[in-house]
């Protein structure tokens, strides 16, 4: 064998690395060796990489698989510490879209708990308040007779009529009629002004859940951006450690090597 | 079938033969004897504890139930690494095509100090070979599946050249070459770690100082 084909066999360098070489062969690769700087440097660092793969641990782990024999029909394998690997497999981080839904749910829950109902509908965004909801059906259910509500109601009246006159865009169209009139007539009059505030209300809630979502959505952004920033600095400092490490382990190496 | 005092001395050959006739026993001592092996070769093809379990746990319940067409043309050992090997392979394809990120498992340094009681090998130490064994196990990640597996079987298995093409399907001289040209980009990788880190280190040593 000539020097440029001892060289080019890399199937017997491999065979001298791993001693799988007969004698006479073994004997050759040495002789090629000593006079062939380049493949002796190759033999050295294949060797060095060797060295380098002994030190990858894996975790010493005995499963206690076991195979049962069953009556009939297939064996039953399992281990008889865990049968837990499936379901520790998958912790996952909820999806983007999932938080949402979440997010969703939790502030409609708030909304049913605070009586407010938010629908969006063909007439666009309809907030409504559940306290305007309730109020009409306590008060028709009252009889027609003198009672002590009569009272309650007309002072209700005043308060809505007094509330409504100093908004912006007066609606009180049913103001306008006679105080004087029967029962039947408060009642639907305190109705109109109930429903006129409502929607009163509706239109201030409607500006301050677009304010509370814009708020929102300014102090998300801001959130990410700093987050951003901060993962950014981690990895930074985590490539410093690494290098660090890595250093160190050579240093190591080269003290035990001059040892 | 008696299968009492199952002597450590049977061969797998012999293990095998009794499995065959039913006998589970038998059976389980080879799994006794074989379960580290494919653990180790399982997390070292995929990197993570849990999928190495399932890996191993499946191997042997293919095994148990492909007995009767193991017609021992090889070695029980080299046809579980085969079909620890495909299972492997068909993990690795499968997280290919899911989007779900999966995050490698790295050694955590303090906790592998916090797992050693005794106060013989120092901190420095572990988290030296700690990270040893991270570059390797990384490096070892970006090779091509042949080179990788080439060099499991014959670095950390032992099996000789001719196994390693039996398993692989290849002839004796490829799984040579393979196992070669993964040495030898191993050897580049690491050799080129080290002259970037022993540039910068005389700086690293004077931050050592007290």
């Amino acid at each position: 064998m000539t020097r440029d084909e001892f060289c080019n066999d890399k199937a017997l360098l491999v065979s001298y690395l791993y001693s799988g070489c007969d004698d006479g062969e073994r004997r050759a690769v040495e002789a090629h060796l000593a006079e062939c700087g380049a493949c002796a440097a190759e033999i050295a660092g294949l060797r060095a990489v060797r060295g380098s793969l002994s030190e990858w641990e894996t975790p010493e782990r005995l499963l206690g698989i076991r195979v049962a024999a069953q009556e009939r029909g297939g064996p039953i394998a399992g281990s008889s510490q865990e049968r837990a690997p499936v379901a520790s497999r998958w912790r996952w981080t909820p999806p983007w879209w999932l938080q949402t839904a979440a997010a969703v749910l939790f502030f409609a829950a708030a909304a049913g708990l605070a009586q407010v109902e938010v629908r969006y509908g063909a007439d666009g965004l309809v907030v409504r308040t559940g306290w305007g909801r309730t109020a009409p059906t306590t008060q028709s259910a009252g009889t027609p007779a003198q009672a002590p509500w009569r009272q309650d109601l007309a002072a209700l009246e005043q308060e809505l009529r007094r509330e409504l006159s100093s908004a912006t865009r007066p609606t009180a169209v049913v103001a306008t009629r006679a105080p004087q009139a029967n029962e039947l007539n408060l009642l639907s009059r305190v109705r109109d002004l109930i429903e006129q505030s409502e929607q009163k209300q509706q239109r201030e809630l409607a500006i301050r859940l677009v304010d509370v979502v814009r708020d929102a959505d300014i102090q998300r952004r801001a959130d990410q951006m700093r987050v951003q920033q901060t993962v950014g600095q981690l990895e930074g400092q985590t490539d410093v450690a690494v290098r660090q490490n890595r250093e160190l382990l050579n240093y190591l190496v080269r003290v035990s090597q001059q040892r | 079938m008696e299968s009492a005092a199952l002597p450590m001395a049977w061969t797998d050959e012999e293990l095998v033969a009794r499995s065959v006739q039913g006998d589970t026993e038998s059976f389980n001592e080879l799994v006794l004897r074989w379960e580290r092996s494919i653990y180790a070769l399982a997390y070292r093809t995929l990197g993570r504890e849990e999928d190495a379990r399932d890996i191993c746990q499946e191997t042997f319940l293919r095994a148990f139930r492909g007995l009767s067409a193991f017609k021992g043309q090889a070695k029980f050992s080299s046809w579980l690494y085969r079909i620890a090997l495909n299972l492997c392979r068909d993990a690795m394809r499968r997280e290919r095509r899911t989007p779900l990120v999966a995050v490698p498992e790295g050694i955590d340094p303090t906790e592998l100090a916090a797992r050693q009681p005794s106060p013989a090998p120092s901190v420095e130490d572990l988290v030296a070979r700690a990270e040893l064994s991270r570059h390797v196990a990384s490096a070892m990640r970006r090779l091509p599946e042949d080179q990788r597996t080439a060099i499991l079987l014959k670095e950390y298995h032992g099996l000789t050249f001719q196994e390693i093409a039996d398993i692989m399907g290849c002839p004796l001289s490829t799984a040579k070459t393979r196992l070669y040209q993964g040495l030898s980009v191993l050897r580049r990788e690491f050799t080129s770690g080290e002259r970037r880190s022993a540039e910068v280190a005389p700086f690293r040593r004077l931050e050592k100082q007290p």
